[in-house]
């Protein structure tokens, strides 16, 4: 019988979620309601900062079907993953907008809401903290007089007495004497505000008590085994008792990864008896309550030479982080030790900061640091190619990373990376760069036309110590069953791990059913679906998985074949002899143990284990940033080309382009659609998608009535190309692609449009009043 | 999810619904696609007791030649508007507001009556003078009928009777084909409201416009033998959307361009 694999790797499979999301029959987290289920509202802080200096709950109590009204003065415990800084309802001081101060559990929803607006709050309203560099000025309240006392990880360094939750430090070379041999120094100011992810389906969580004491906890988040963790540190509840589940989760974009509603959903399971408790927010709520994306002040200063060639690099990030830091303490992290974007630059010095303010906290989002860093840096690039006369495609060629060059972090980057040069020749090539008009407007020509170009990097930012684990089992047809702790975020992970593993065992994906919900009781271990870790780190573990149970299968068909082991192979549902595939044996006559002809049996189910933890990571020298913190870092380029009206400051992104090398494309469509998406949130983050505050820094676009974001006629063309230069130690030589698609956007935007106004816009959003202002005083 | 419930009532003729109404007080609306009260009450900023539902008034669904005039019930959704090529200038309009989707809901008589600012369908009956046909309950406690010209009826708003309901509009049939300019702009996208919105019709030497978004509130402004400037305005606001500065621009770029349009 000849060798028959079929080839699983490089084809478009369809996602194995699409069927039911379409039809609209997936069931996510608060489509679940049990008999018996209490309803639990939170009421929001109309307040940015105040002293809170009465809270009247009596007539919320009163109201019938109502089962307890709660305040922070009922829970003593404080949460956070990285830096435990918050209480789960705000405790004598509303630290932003929108933070919860009451919570009502009832009997139904009805019932809650009606009691919601029966308590009766006064504040004492104090001065806000509306920018990261106010929070550090002297004499700015201190948010968080207690910092010292906060529990927090090794890797994050808050300055107590301070606003700072965390304070990364990045020294390479000696950047004082480089800049001072430059001959062209720049300097720019970069800001923008917070804002949302505004994923799909907004946070849910149920959390329930049993008799002997183990809590259940079913949320839509982004990381299972995370909140296991956040729950056991915040409650003492030991993590064997704790089960967490996730069902399918609608869009997560790093803002379901963190502090979300099962603290306080356990904590008011726990005031009811351990009954179930259903906490959901509508979509303000998720808005405000929830955590968003952070803002930035940022300060760039670079040196170079005449020739183009970057010497040295002085950078400050002050994120705001809002009213608690959440991940945001990471995401400034991140920021530091990928400072300089994809660049050479052998001499750099970094702080960047995590601030609190009065804004609405913030988490992880899209890009994590990188498209805030990104920002900063491409606006910078631009400014320097501007002073430099130097065409900006190619300041970044001559200055582009390469294999053998450090990180900001002295980290090296290894000869399997990416080819950074390649990618910016092809989106020049694919955007027409330096071709048509470029920018200047022709005289009296109602609208103009320009380009602007940007490059990337990422590496996932995860702890060192970060897993993954996989287990692989049979069906009695030969099919297998892959579990991980991967949750499907509609990113198509599912569909890539079966990919994955259907090539490993030359068998069609449809025969590879992957676990659509993760429990933390039944998964194997995962540190979270975050980072654009999942398809690397899961696909590795899952093809130890493959060998693991390859290697069983071997051992069981090996008597009836009598032949050793080592002679066989595993591929196409078969188990053969490699030098004479015909003489072989069905998987499914094997996977579950194999029945001589006269009925005795041998073997038993085949279940392969697979793990995998990141290679090599080290914690960052808390004063120099020195250490290797990124697993592989995906290179890329992007541009776009815009129209604007020069009357009016409107505009559209006519074509935008990505390229990126990803080692290995494991499904086209998924990549491309991962990578589409990516630059439309991008786009939006560009040029709209920002929270707006009043003077007392409440959101004064806090629904999606006002908070607008890209509609399908709005979209531009999208061109997407991958490079293949393969990563040594990826799946199939794979590399993260996920979020990398953000993260050149803002820069590549605003530089095409600062190039259409004839101004400099170094701020988001930018709106077509920016422009109309900014086109108007450049004309003048 | 709503505050608390309401009453929902739907009446099946206009008599019923006026009485209704009548009976319940201020705190029932009368309710057609629901798209502000149902988005607006969940926010908080609404908290009716009961809505009383005109969608089944075949009165109110009414649309076409009356003998001289031509006739919009204030049931037709924006989308029938945006579709109907009788009067180019309102399906101009209607196609202005929201999406197709959320146009398949809005009702003209809620658009033009409701709370928000906006009103765009409005504005080209506004511009005309049309008539509105009203109906209401009556000091005999009766249902009363008024039919008033838009120019007195309205000032800032419509100025409807305790109870009354908005049953629709009236041009003159020829009014519809008159020369017309119509032009939007938003922040940002198409789909938001507007920060100036400007419906013009062209009577021989008689400009007629209306205009919402950059006020508080719709206005109404008439020039004969000369073009309509700014300054025929009252000043334009500020808020998130746009400074007064920008709307002030964008309505005199849009003024400017009807001029030429319509010279």
């Amino acid at each position: 019988m000849p060798r028959n694999e079929a080839r699983a790797i490089g084809l478009s499979a369809p996602r194995s979620d699409g069927p039911d999301k379409v039809r609209g029959r997936t069931r996510f987290t608060d489509d679940e309601r049990r008999p018996g289920l209490l309803h639990a509202l939170v009421l929001p802080s109309s307040q940015a900062h105040a002293r809170i200096i009465s809270i009247d709950t009596d007539g919320a109590r009163a109201q019938g079907g109502v089962r307890g009204v709660f305040t922070g003065a009922d829970f003593s415990e404080l949460i956070g993953l990285y830096l435990g800084d918050k209480p789960p309802l705000a405790r004598g001081l509303v630290r932003h907008h929108g933070e919860g101060v009451a919570a009502v559990l009832a009997d139904d929803e009805d019932a809650a809401r009606r009691a919601l607006g029966l308590i009766r709050v006064e504040y004492e309203p104090l001065p806000v903290l509306q920018d990261p560099r106010s929070a550090m000025a002297p004499g700015a309240p201190i948010l968080h007089p207690a910092m010292a006392s906060y529990r927090h990880i090794p890797a994050i360094l808050p300055e107590p007495g301070s606003n700072v939750a965390h304070r990364s430090r990045i020294r390479k070379g000696d950047c004082d004497a480089a800049m001072a041999a430059s001959e062209l120094r720049i300097r720019g100011e970069y800001s923008f505000p917070p804002g949302d992810h505004c994923a799909m389906e907004p946070r849910s969580a149920q959390a329930e008590i049993l008799g002997d004491g183990r809590v259940l906890i079913r949320s839509s988040t982004q990381s299972p085994f995370g909140v296991r963790t956040l729950m056991s540190q915040g409650f003492g509840i030991p993590h064997g008792m704790i089960e967490v589940s996730a069902p399918a989760v609608g869009g997560g974009f790093g803002g379901k990864a963190g502090i979300q509603l099962e603290p306080l959903a356990y904590l008011l399971s726990r005031s009811a008896g351990g009954r179930r408790v259903r906490l959901s927010n509508d979509r303000e709520a998720d808005m405000l309550g929830s955590p968003g994306r952070p803002g930035i002040q940022a300060r760039v200063e670079l040196g170079a030479r005449t020739d183009g060639v970057i010497l040295a690099a002085d950078i400050e990030f002050l994120f705001d982080s809002g009213g608690y830091a959440d991940y945001a303490v990471n995401v400034a992290r991140a920021a530091g030790y990928a400072c300089t974007g994809p660049y050479r630059i052998p001499n750099v010095r970094a702080d960047s900061l995590c601030v609190y303010t009065n804004h609405p906290f913030a988490t992880a989002f899209r890009g994590f640091g990188h498209i805030e860093m990104s920002f900063c840096i491409e606006r910078a690039m631009d400014a320097l190619a501007e002073g430099l006369g130097m065409d900006p495609m190619r300041l970044r060629l001559i200055n582009a990373v390469r294999p053998g060059d450090t990180t900001p972090s002295l980290s090296v980057l290894e000869p399997c990376t990416g080819d950074l040069p390649a990618c910016i020749e092809t989106v020049a090539r694919r955007i027409g760069w330096g071709e048509g008009p470029g920018g200047r407007p022709e005289p009296g020509a109602p609208t103009t036309r320009a380009k602007g170009i940007s490059c990337f990097w990422k590496a996932p930012a995860i702890p060192s110590f970060t897993d993954a684990g996989a287990i692989l089992s049979f069906n009695e047809d030969g099919s297998v069953k892959l579990s991980t702790g991967i949750v499907e975020l509609g990113q198509g992970a599912l569909t890539g791990l079966g990919q994955i593993v259907a090539e490993a065992l030359g068998i069609e994906t449809a025969l590879v059913h992957v676990n659509r919900e993760v429990s933390t009781d039944r998964s194997p271990h995962d540190w979270t679906t975050a980072a654009s870790r999942s398809l690397f780190m899961a696909g590795r573990a899952a093809l130890a998985a493959v060998a693991d149970a390859s290697s069983q299968l071997k051992a069981i068909a090996s008597r009836p074949l009598r032949c050793p082991e080592e002679d066989l192979e595993v591929g196409g549902g078969r188990v053969y002899l490699r030098d004479d595939p015909e003489i072989g044996l069905e998987v499914r006559a094997l996977a579950l143990g194999y029945s001589y002809p006269d009925g005795s049996s041998i073997g038993g189910p085949v279940i392969g284990r697979g793990h995998y933890i990141a290679r090599g990571l080290t914690n960052l020298d808390p004063e120099t940033g020195r250490g290797r913190p990124g697993l592989e870092w995906t290179l890329g380029a992007e541009a776009v080309e815009v129209e604007l009206e020069l009357a009016t400051g409107r505009f559209r992104v006519l074509r935008s382009a990505c390229c990126m090398d990803v080692g290995k494309v494991i499904n086209p469509a998924l990549a491309r659609g991962q990578v589409v998406g990516a630059m439309a949130m991008g786009i939006g983050f560009t040029t709209g998608e920002a929270f707006i505050f009043d003077q007392r820094g409440r959101v004064a676009n806090g629904s999606l009535r006002d908070y607008k974001i890209m509609r399908y006629g709005q979209q531009p063309e999208y061109i997407v190309d991958f490079l293949e230069s393969p990563q040594g130690d990826g799946p199939y030589g794979a590399r993260g692609l996920g979020e990398q698609g953000i993260i050149g956007m803002p820069g590549a935007l605003a530089s095409a449009l600062s190039r259409a106004a004839g101004a400099r816009l170094d701020s988001l959003p930018i709106t077509a009043e920016t422009l109309w202002l900014a086109s108007r005083e450049a004309r003048q | 999810m709503m505050a608390a419930g309401f009453a929902y009532f739907r009446p099946e003729s206009l008599e019923e619904a006026i009485m209704t109404k009548a009976r319940l007080g201020d705190s029932a609306l009368y309710y057609a696609g629901g798209t502000e009260i149902l988005s607006l009450t969940r926010s908080g900023h609404y908290a009716p007791t009961a809505v009383i539902d005109i969608k089944y008034i075949a009165e109110c669904s009414e649309r076409g030649a009356k003998g001289e005039s031509l006739f919009f019930g204030s049931n037709l959704s924006l989308s029938e508007l945006a579709d109907d090529s009788s009067f180019p200038l309102l399906a101009a309009a209607a196609r202005g507001v929201a999406d197709r989707t959320v146009r398949n809901r809005i009702r003209l008589g809620a658009n033009c009556a409701g709370r928000l600012p906006y009103r765009e369908a409005l504005l080209p009956f506004l511009a005309l003078g049309a008539i509105a046909h009203l109906a209401g309950p009556g000091q005999a406690g009766r249902l009363e009928r008024r039919e008033l010209g838009l120019w007195s009826l309205h000032d800032k708003r419509l100025l409807l009777g305790p109870g009354e309901l908005l049953l629709g509009f009236s041009i003159r049939a020829e009014e519809a084909a008159l020369p017309w300019f119509y032009e939007r702009s938003t922040k940002g996208g198409r789909v938001d409201y507007p920060i100036a919105s400007l419906c013009m019709v062209a009577r021989g030497e008689t400009l007629s416009a209306a205009v919402s978004g950059a006020f508080e509130h719709p206005v109404r402004a008439e020039a004969k033998a000369r073009p309509l400037g700014l300054s025929d305005f009252p000043p334009t606001r500020s808020d998130q959307r746009a400074s007064a500065a920008y709307r002030a621009a964008m309505l005199d770029l849009a003024l400017e361009r009807a001029k030429e349009a319509l010279a």
